[in-house]
Order: structure tokens, then sequence, then C-alpha cells
């Protein structure tokens, strides 16, 4: 096995987490020198790790929009002058929360570029590969460092931000490009453009490594997308909170996403209680960052629902622990439905089971006092008895998979909105409703 | 501090501190803008790469100059 920084992949566990201590020491005396807002959360003399997560609180989004709020652009939450920052980032805000903004000084880059080549490594990607990255390269800190870590690698970049998909599927035909970057919304959208083109992926084009991250998906989502372009999907997932990659899929174990420990404390704790869970159980990721000097985060509450495992059940020969799935969703990505918890990817899993099915969107809505789940699909040009036996068949699948009886509703093909981003395919429409 | 099971030999980590500590002194007193930028940006580079290899020095710009190996 070949490592990206064979020391830090391999160091054994004790030295490890000696290792991180010293790290997470040298990163509080950091922030309580330098940033207004890290010195009135962190507690002096912190004597250990479980002293840390006792007595530092958790960091919530909105404890760093009313930071920001403070003095924008970025508050009173920096280390650093902003003046020393070489890129700025910032959420998209979709929420209707205003966005979070970040900068990055040059070694914060350098990290952050550092993740992904440990990722892209971990992946199979070489000096000799070409890799085509399918993102918008705007304010959204997403693909960029997989841009810069193929440059650093020494693979050779090709940045199709401004093209569209039909120029894309092109590029990865002719110059027979082996590595991909894209979300698995955005996977599935160049799948079918591909098939509208004529092309066969999997025959005419050569990508062979896909890493397709930023969103949850489903293994329906992740097994078509293998088939289609005949490559292996990898995970890999950062947030613009935490300014680089904080786990990435290996080849050895499928969904397992080995934490960059060196680079992050992550604790999982419980949802309600807040306490920590054991290994193999779900739990709200808790992350603390230990090597960006401009913005620093401790214990920052992510909402990401997540089933930490040992890195002995991966034979990769990390010793960093591992997500087993990566992302499992958003904690605010569960709905209720007639007292049945459903996710999107619960849908995403039905839905990418009908080969028929090119692109959905579900919504919650009240019926009659009922609360229902409208599925749109669209399925090609069938119609008449097909069309009615697919929705028949759609709806019974639902039923047996999640428990509920969908209104399932045929739409024509190019109707709904694809996505080059993040897919919002499930929408609770209740609120909307005219309450009683 | 070197983490034991470092892939780089001693002398290589003292020739990559010594770069680094090179690079830090021409940060400090080089004028010309391109110079200084490919400094800047070599510096980055290196540091994050000697983190990797578990070598210990300088987390953090301005906490700890003197260069512990």
């Amino acid at each position: 096995m070949e490592y990206w920084n064979s020391t830090a992949e391999t160091m054994p566990r004790q030295e490890l987490e000696q290792w991180k201590w010293r790290r997470l020491q040298a990163a509080m005396d950091h922030a309580r020198r330098l940033s207004p807002f890290w010195r009135e959360r962190l507690p002096e003399n912190i004597t250990s790790m479980a002293d840390y997560a006792a007595r530092v609180p958790l960091l919530r989004k909105a404890d760093l929009l009313a930071a920001e709020a403070a003095s924008p652009p970025y508050g009173t939450w920096p280390s650093l002058d902003p003046a020393l920052g070489v890129r700025h980032h910032q959420t998209s805000g979709t929420s209707g929360n205003p966005p979070i903004r970040t900068f990055d000084t040059e070694r914060d880059w350098a990290w952050c570029v550092d993740t992904f080549c440990t990722a892209l490594h971990s992946m199979g990607v070489r000096p000799h590969h070409k890799g085509l990255v399918a993102f918008g390269y705007g304010l959204f800190a997403g693909f960029w460092g997989m841009h810069y870590g193929l440059e650093r690698m020494g693979a050779t970049v090709i940045p199709a931000g401004g093209l569209d998909s039909r120029s894309r599927v092109r590029l990865l035909v002719d110059y027979q490009i082996e590595v991909l970057g894209l979300t698995p919304s955005y996977a599935m959208r160049l799948i079918e453009t591909a098939r509208e083109m004529g092309i066969d992926l999997a025959r005419e084009a050569n990508v062979q490594i896909i890493l397709a991250g930023a969103e949850p998906r489903s293994a329906f989502t992740t097994r078509t997308i293998e088939e289609a372009f005949g490559a292996r999907v990898f995970n890999a997932a950062g947030t613009t909170e935490f300014g680089g990659v904080f786990m990435f899929e290996c080849t050895a174990r499928r969904e397992a996403c080995h934490i960059i420990e060196p680079s992050c404390i992550e604790e999982v704790l419980d949802p309600v209680t807040e306490q920590p869970v054991g290994y193999g159980e779900e739990g709200v990721r808790v992350t603390t960052g230990l090597n960006r000097e401009g913005m620093q985060l401790f214990r920052h509450w992510t909402e990401d629902v997540v089933v930490k495992r040992p890195h002995s059940e991966c034979g990769c020969g990390r010793t960093w622990d591992f997500y087993d799935g990566g992302i499992l969703r958003r904690v605010d990505d569960m709905r209720k439905i007639r007292g049945v918890s459903i996710t999107p990817v619960m849908i995403e899993d039905v839905l990418r089971g009908f080969d028929e099915v090119n692109e959905f969107h579900s919504s919650i809505r009240t019926v009659r006092g009922l609360d229902t789940i409208h599925v749109k699909v669209e399925a090609g040009d069938i119609s008449g008895e097909a069309a009615e036996r697919l929705c028949g068949r759609i709806t019974e699948e639902f039923k047996r998979e999640i428990g509920i009886r969908p209104q399932v509703e045929l739409t024509p093909a190019g109707s709904l909105p694809r996505s080059k981003w993040k897919a919002a395919r499930l929408h609770d429409e209740r609120e909307l409703a005219p309450q009683a | 501090m070197t983490s034991a099971n470092s892939p780089l030999r001693p002398e290589q980590v003292e020739q990559l501190l010594g770069s680094y500590r090179s690079l830090g002194l021409l940060e400090q007193s080089c004028a010309v803008p391109a110079v200084l930028a490919a400094v800047r940006a070599a510096r980055a580079e290196l540091r994050i790469a000697l983190d990797g290899q578990g070598v210990e020095f300088e987390y953090y710009r301005g906490h700890d100059d003197s260069l512990v190996a």
C-alpha cells in the first residue's frame, strides 16, 4: 500500500493520540492569544482530551453567524488579520441564513490542498493522470482543493468550470481523462447527457477514478455511476468552515471513509444527550480543526450524522479511524410522515432501483389532513399502460421499503430541474399549507 | 520532534528544516515581489510536507519561532 504521507497515515495509535493532544494545545494557545471570539469560549488550563470535551462548549452555526454579524465579513472569529488571506470562500446560505464566510492564509491553503492530495493519492490518482473538475469554480469551496491537489501531485488538471454538460462529456471522451471530480447528482446528469449524445461512457471514455462528494448518496446511485462510467466511485468530504477535506474513502474497504486525524479531532455525540457514542453507533459529528491558522474551529456541531469504526476494521494499514458510509445524512434531513422517519437518501434508494427513472423530485404535502409523499418522476417516453405499471411498481416498492404509499406522477422528459451542485430532491411543503 | 517511523532520514529532516529556516530569513529580508511570493509559497508547502512526516515545529506562526527538531 502506498500513502501520500506514510508517517502520519500509519503512525501507531498511541503516538497519534499524543501528537493530536500537542496539536490541540498549540491550536488553543494560538486561538486564545489572537481571536476575541475564541478567547471567550476556550477555558484556560485544559488538562486532557477528556477535559477539553467536558469544558469547551459546542459551537453551533448560530454562534458563528453571531460572531460574523459583530463585524462583517468575518467578525470576531479570525485568529489572524484577514489581510493575510489569499482566498475567500463562503457557504451558499441556502437555508435562509447569511453565509458563513472564511479566508485562507497561504499556509491554510497549502494544508487544504494537502488534504485533497491525501485523499486523491489514496484513491489511486498518480502524476501521469489527467483530471477533470466539473465544478462551478465560484465562492463555494467545493472542488477548488481538488483542482490544486491534482496540480501539486503533478497530474494534469482540466478545469471545466464554464462548460456545459455536453462539452464536458466531449472532453472526457476526446482527452481520455482518467479522474473526474463532481457531485453524485451531477454525475447522474452527465450520464443522462452522454446517453442523449449517443455516447457510451464506459466504452468510449476512460474514466477510472471518480471523486463524487459534497452530498450524501444512495448505494444505487453509486452503482449506477460506476456502471455507466466503468469506474470506481470514491467518497470524500470537507466543509467551508473546516477549510479542507476531513475524510476520504480508501481502496481497501468500500465506504470506509478515513478521518484525516492529524488535522482534526472528531467526536461523535448523541443528538439528544450530546454525550459520546461508541464505535458503530450513529451520532452527530463534532469537529475540531488542528491545522488552520486564520479561522479555527473548536467543537463544531456539524449536524452530519455518522457512524465511526476503528481503523483496524479496514485493511489499508492506516491507523486513522473511519466513518462507515461517510456522512449518512444531516440531522435536519430527517422528516416524519405518519410516524415513519424518512430521509432523502431513502427515497433516492428506492427510485434509483428503477432503470426507467432518469430524474425525480419529491415533496411532503398535507392532503385532506394527511401527510403524503408526492413523487414526480421522469422516465423517458413511457406512456399509457406502461406508465401506469411503472407508477404502480414504484408505489409498491415505496410501501415495501419505507412503509409509506406515495402519490406518483410521471412528468415529461426534461421537465424536472437538474443540479450542477448539491441536489435538493425532497421538499417539505407542509409548513406552507394553511394552518387549521 | 520527529516521528520514529518516518521514512525520512535524520539528515534529510535537518536539510529540510534548514531550507525552511533559510526561506524564513529570506521572507523577512527580501523586497523583490516575485522572489518574496515564491519564498512564501515554498515555505508554506514545505511546512505542510514536513508536518505530514510527523516533524513537529512551528505549528502556528509567531507561536514558536524556534525550530524544534
